[in-house]
């Protein structure tokens, strides 16, 4: 059986007196790879924030790789690409390369250095998804697409076991999205990392995860694919037309 | 041409361009992850929030720097703390802090007998008045603040960029953004004794807003406001120096005159 990665335990989260999630738990293995879908305000955003820390819980508890939240430190294992405010840093004075190499900081102790010996892990960064052209150029020069590149990019540099994305596709064009799911399949099928991946890409997130995690501040469902699809019950809360526009990319690649 | 030469055999010249020099170099430091954090008028707001200070260390007849240090230090926390916690925007808790460190200045210059020269040597500065012992201790206090700057660079860096990432990396935001304040408010009353406490926000604002004209990587944007800084405080006080003017006054009109070249220079890469 696989260790257990992420493991979320009745976790309630409220900005002020407004409830964002509502006692959910949600158990991860490692090598899961999950889409987590939902309306617009649906508390995606925020409990991956919770697991990473960075919204506090009113209730319940968050392990990471069998380690509370607290007590967990090996931050080097765990990749992010946050949505995208960092839009705001146009005119940011850094190159790509700095961008990227900071993403190793997270496996230093103080006082931490990037040395130059860590410049072929930053190249390695770069090629994943095609950018070494870019290293030198201004972050703040980039376009929507480029920029999310170098933050995946920055993300990847650890090679972590643990990715967690939200809304990672939306500035990208179609060939750069595919190449980019290509990636993360990669990484989850070679290297069994596993992926908590929040997209409004419901139709697409079918034909790459394994799990899908349909929130509404609840769980509504969590399971493998399949049984999503299979599922009457998500047809009652879904419709049959919406239950299997989700299901159809899946279908595609299960030959299902 | 040799009346500029003759400017750097006096003593007082020598300690100024020493003190200056180093203050200058931590200004641009810690300015250009201020300006970038829109966080550049935390430097305007410590300096009047010391004007009350420097009131209450004359009345009391302390030499200032005793007690400007520790409750410019208390200050800049002080802005943090109402900016993290207490609901009040950054902007206006550090309009809050400097409206009472004026307001106290004011009512303490009143009960001491009105402005006196002392008073003024502090608001607009006054660097060629520099004493040995002055000099040694800004500098003193300069290299700990570059040797802190230095150690936490590349967390200062990632909190810059994306405190949201930087906490997610394992990296304390709280501990690096308290850091940034505390050397900020250092660096500030250094910064007094050379520009004055009405300029001295200008050395932490120009220097860092000239070399981000050039866009050329974050070290090399670090670098060159460091020599934007240093070029202005040797070549504001030789000036001052030759022309019989405020020194804090043309360091100020230097930068802004540099700052002027830089994005001309842009304008013209640009066309």
């Amino acid at each position: 059986m696989p260790a257990m990665m992420v493991d979320v335990r009745g976790v309630t989260v409220k900005y002020g007196k407004t409830l964002v999630l509502d006692n959910v738990s949600v158990k991860v293995s490692a090598g899961d790879y999950v889409g987590i879908v939902g309306p617009n305000g649906s508390g995606k955003t925020t409990l991956i924030k919770a697991i990473l820390g960075l919204v506090s819980c009113q209730q319940g508890a968050i392990h990471i790789q069998g380690k509370s939240r607290k007590a967990f430190h090996a931050w080097q294992q765990v990749g992010y690409l946050p949505q995208r405010h960092y839009m705001a840093r146009q005119g940011f004075p850094a190159t790509v390369r700095e961008i990227v190499a900071s993403g190793l900081l997270s496996g230093k102790r103080f006082p931490r250095r990037i040395p130059r010996s860590d410049r072929e892990t930053v190249d390695r960064a770069l090629r994943l998804f095609q950018i070494e052209d870019l290293a030198e150029d201004m972050i703040g020069q980039l376009s929507g697409g480029q920029l999310q590149r170098v933050l995946l990019s920055r993300a990847l540099i650890n090679e972590p076991d643990l990715l967690i994305l939200d809304e990672p596709t939306v500035a990208l064009d179609p060939a750069t999205r595919e190449q980019f799911y290509r990636v993360l399949q990669k990484m989850n099928q070679e290297k069994g990392a596993t992926l908590l991946l929040v997209t409004h890409d419901s139709h697409t997130i079918g034909e790459y995860a394994s799990r899908l995690l349909y929130l509404d501040r609840k769980v509504v469902f969590y399971g493998l694919f399949q049984d999503f699809c299979r599922s009457r019950e998500m047809t009652r809360y879904f419709g049959e037309f919406a239950q299997h526009q989700i299901c159809h990319q899946h279908h595609g690649r299960s030959g299902g | 041409m040799q009346l500029w030469l003759e400017a750097f055999q006096y003593g007082f010249v020598q300690r100024a361009l020493l003190a200056g020099s180093l203050v200058a170099v931590c200004c641009a430091c810690l300015g250009i992850f201020l300006v970038l954090r829109k966080l550049s008028l935390i430097g305007e707001g410590l300096a009047h929030f010391s004007f009350g200070v420097i009131g209450l260390a004359l009345l009391l007849n302390i030499y200032p720097m005793y007690i400007t240090v520790p409750l410019v230090l208390v200050a800049s926390l002080g802005i943090l703390y109402l900016s993290e916690h207490a609901n009040v925007f950054g902007d206006a808790a550090i309009g809050l802090v400097a409206a009472v460190g004026v307001a106290v200045g004011v009512v303490l210059a009143s009960k001491g007998g009105g402005f006196n020269v002392d008073l003024f040597s502090y608001l607009f500065g006054d660097i060629l008045a520099v004493t040995a012992l002055e000099a040694l201790s800004a500098a003193a206090l300069s290299l700990v603040v570059l040797a802190l700057v230095f150690l936490f660079y590349h967390e200062l860096f990632a909190v810059t960029f994306d405190e949201e990432y930087a906490r997610v990396m394992g990296i304390k935001t709280r501990r690096i953004n308290r850091l940034l304040v505390m050397l900020s408010a250092l660096t500030i009353v250094l910064g007094i004794k050379v520009v004055g406490i009405m300029l001295v926000s200008s050395l932490i604002i120009f220097p860092s807003l000239t070399a981000l004209q050039f866009q050329s990587g974050f070290r090399a944007a670090l670098f060159t406001a460091c020599t934007v800084a240093v070029f202005s405080v040797v070549a504001g006080i030789v000036a001052a120096f030759i022309l019989d003017v405020p020194a804090g006054a043309a360091i100020v009109l230097l930068n802004f005159l540099l700052f002027m070249l830089a994005m001309a220079w842009r304008a013209v890469r640009r066309a």
